[in-house]
């Protein structure tokens, strides 16, 4: 009784899959996803080349520009350079990784392997990401004797103060990543545990 | 068979099958050089495109909790209105766990418990009570609908 009525659904089932689709033919769908693809990779691309001209666009202008003149000012701008040279070199390992996970696997091994780079993840997010944060700001402030000497008080406070609101949008921001990648992570689990 | 899949695991909207069919094409593209034959080129295309609905929950609004409603399947009609019963199979496809979900896709498109077995990696013994289990399911959420 039960097979009977699940032929049935078997029957539907083929009969529907033999309709005309109005999807693209298998060629121009690879086209597309190729192109989709390229476009994927040119933006991740950008974030890093983007990250790095800041980079150097800060050493020159911190450096050269600026002119600092005090030890501490500096270390404040070796924190900044380096929290961004490592969230760069962060950013292309966790690339390399995430495009290691094969999908050619069976679910269960595929789960196993997702579990563990979404569980790097957390702590890169968790704990190297507020790091980077924490050290990019100690450094931003370490300048403020340097920027005193330059500005006026109200130039530097304006400075100081408009950096915390950035700080504060970025921790939020950042925040509400982890949150989502970790959302994902517990899918993931979820996922893992209905297989086994 | 990668977007009959995919759109019956999206509860019938094509659009999203579309995206979900271009996902996993590129995964095929980028991972062939790596497909080493053990499994027959069919099963390892439906494995990545197993994966590729099972973990496409990312960005997923339409949540297992969150049911899809007839509105959003995109049947395409046809003079003998076969399309109703097949929306309902839809519906009844959309309400199970979305390993169910895929597992029944899988008899469905008649493919050997062996193959359903090296696809998601449920020993085959366990994969068959699995299945009489789903199908039990399916036919009583379609006979409460009628």
């Amino acid at each position: 009784m039960m097979n009977d009525s699940f032929d049935q659904m078997k029957n539907m089932w083929q009969l529907a899959k033999t309709e005309k689709s109005e999807l693209a033919s298998e060629k121009e769908m690879l086209s597309v996803a190729l192109d989709a693809h390229r476009k994927s990779k040119k933006a991740h691309r950008m974030n890093i080349i983007i990250l790095s001209i800041t980079c150097v666009v800060m050493a020159v202008f911190l450096t050269k520009i600026l002119r600092l003149s005090s030890v501490i000012s500096y270390v404040g701008t070796g924190l900044m350079l380096g929290s961004l040279v490592l969230r760069i070199v962060i950013e292309i390992y966790s690339q390399l990784k995430a495009a290691k996970i094969e999908y050619g696997f069976n679910t269960l091994h595929l789960t196993e392997h997702t579990i563990k780079f979404y569980e790097w993840r957390k702590k890169v997010h968790g704990t190297i990401t507020i790091l980077i944060v924490v050290l990019y700001s100690i450094g931003f402030y370490l300048l403020t004797p340097e920027f005193l000497m330059m500005y006026s008080k109200l130039v530097v406070f304006a400075i100081d103060a408009g950096y915390f609101v950035i700080a504060v949008i970025l921790f939020f921001s950042i925040r509400a990543g982890v949150i989502k990648e970790m959302n994902y992570l517990k899918k993931i689990i979820l996922l893992k545990s209905d297989l086994n | 068979m990668v977007f009959s899949l995919c759109r019956a695991y999206m509860g019938g909207d094509s659009d999203l099958a579309k995206d979900l069919t271009q996902e996993v094409f590129i995964k095929v593209w980028k991972a062939l050089p790596d497909f080493k034959g053990k499994s027959s080129i069919k099963t390892w295309i439906y494995r990545i495109s197993v994966n590729t609905c099972l973990l496409h929950i990312r960005d997923d609004k339409h949540s297992k909790s969150e049911s899809f409603n007839e509105s959003q399947i995109n049947v395409p009609d046809d003079e003998n209105n076969t399309s109703q019963p097949f929306k309902d199979l839809y519906l009844a496809i959309n309400k199970l766990k979305d390993v169910d979900r895929v597992i029944i896709l899988m008899v469905l498109d008649e493919l050997k418990y062996s193959e359903i077995s090296s696809i998601v990696g449920i020993a085959e013994g366990a994969l068959r009570v699995r299945i009489h289990r789903i199908k039990q399911q399916l036919n009583e959420m379609i006979k409460n609908d009628e």
